[in-house]
């Protein structure tokens, strides 16, 4: 982790402190007076926010997904690359979805998007766009029937093990709405850790 | 409370990457345009109903795709429609099997169902 400059003045504060209550009680005992000079104390900075600090999430978890009215179950996979910018977070996040009807017809949903997050505590909340590709295979023959997908998502999460200043393990909610010829339409529940 | 935005190189790359996102966005719009279609789908989980329920029934002899109009042509349709479809979708196998819907399923057209083919559509279900 990278120290701020308050990191580093902090000690030199203190340090300074005490040498001063120190000289002052000397002073008082000797019936002297003394001037007391100003204690020569480095500027605390206080710095801003890390900017550009990377981070990594990956998150797993299951998906409701509705399609004309038809319920999809799904997995969701899913990998963030980006950064914290102050109170902010921002960066791309790749999705992939694979899905069952109950009637048994496979489904898969891949989308690249990017997101933008308010950081509140431990909680993160935010959305983005994401462009992607959705499938479901035939069960009669010939090749799956599938379209380029455009949409967007909104997404929660919590810190339920915080490991340091942005790592944590982390419980996430999804929603998503994807136009796919007809909104496909999701929720998603998942686990997910990020470093 | 500067110290809390991001800087303005930041700031400009986080607008490109939006641009970016925002063109990718619209072209995958107009690719979607076609999209996926519900009488396709319905179809599609129609016959995967009939394939769990119906004793030897042969999914590949169901059409269920669309085929847009070429030049002079009609659009071909599924053979299963989607009233049809949520249909055989909505019944338990014993119905499918002692109504004879999968054996009726089982016949229909190997080359799907035209506008303009005169012919009216089949009904499997119920």
């Amino acid at each position: 982790m990278r120290p701020s400059l308050f990191g580093w003045a902090a000690p030199v504060l203190v340090a300074c402190a005490l040498s001063s209550s120190s000289r002052s009680a000397r002073a008082q005992e000797g019936g002297a007076v003394v001037i007391e000079e100003p204690p020569a104390t480095t500027p605390a900075v206080a710095t801003g926010p890390h900017l550009n600090e990377a981070i990594v999430g990956l998150d797993v978890g299951y998906a409701r997904e509705s399609l004309y009215s038809t319920p999809i179950n799904a997995l969701d996979f899913s990998l963030s690359l980006g950064g914290d910018f102050g109170h902010l977070s921002a960066g791309a996040i790749l999705e992939v979805t694979p899905g069952w009807t109950r009637e048994g017809l496979d489904t898969t949903g891949v989308n690249l998007g990017g997101f933008i997050e308010a950081r509140l505590g431990r909680f993160r909340m935010g959305g983005g766009l994401r462009i992607g590709r959705f499938s479901v295979a035939r069960a009669t023959y010939g090749s799956d029937l599938a379209t380029a997908s455009s949409g967007m998502f909104f997404r929660v999460s919590f810190d339920l093990i915080p490991f340091s200043d942005h790592g944590a393990l982390y419980l996430v909610g999804k929603g998503t709405l994807d136009d796919v010829g007809a909104y496909l339409l999701g929720a998603t529940v998942g686990l997910g850790v990020r470093f | 409370m500067a110290d809390l935005l991001p800087s303005p190189r930041i700031r400009r790359h986080t607008w490109r990457s939006g641009a970016t996102l925002t063109a990718g966005v619209l072209v995958a719009v107009a690719l979607s345009c076609a999209g996926i279609r519900e009488d396709e789908f319905d179809c599609e989980s129609a016959v995967a109903h009939l394939s769990d329920c119906c004793p030897q029934f042969n999914a590949q002899l169901v059409d269920c795709t669309y085929q847009a109009p070429q030049a002079c042509g009609s659009p071909v349709y599924p053979d299963l429609g989607v009233a049809q479809s949520n249909c055989i979708r909505s019944e338990s196998c014993e119905t499918l099997r002692s109504s004879g819907v999968c054996t009726r399923a089982q016949s229909l057209p190997l080359d799907g169902l035209t506008e303009d083919s005169g012919a009216p559509a089949p009904v499997v279900c119920p």
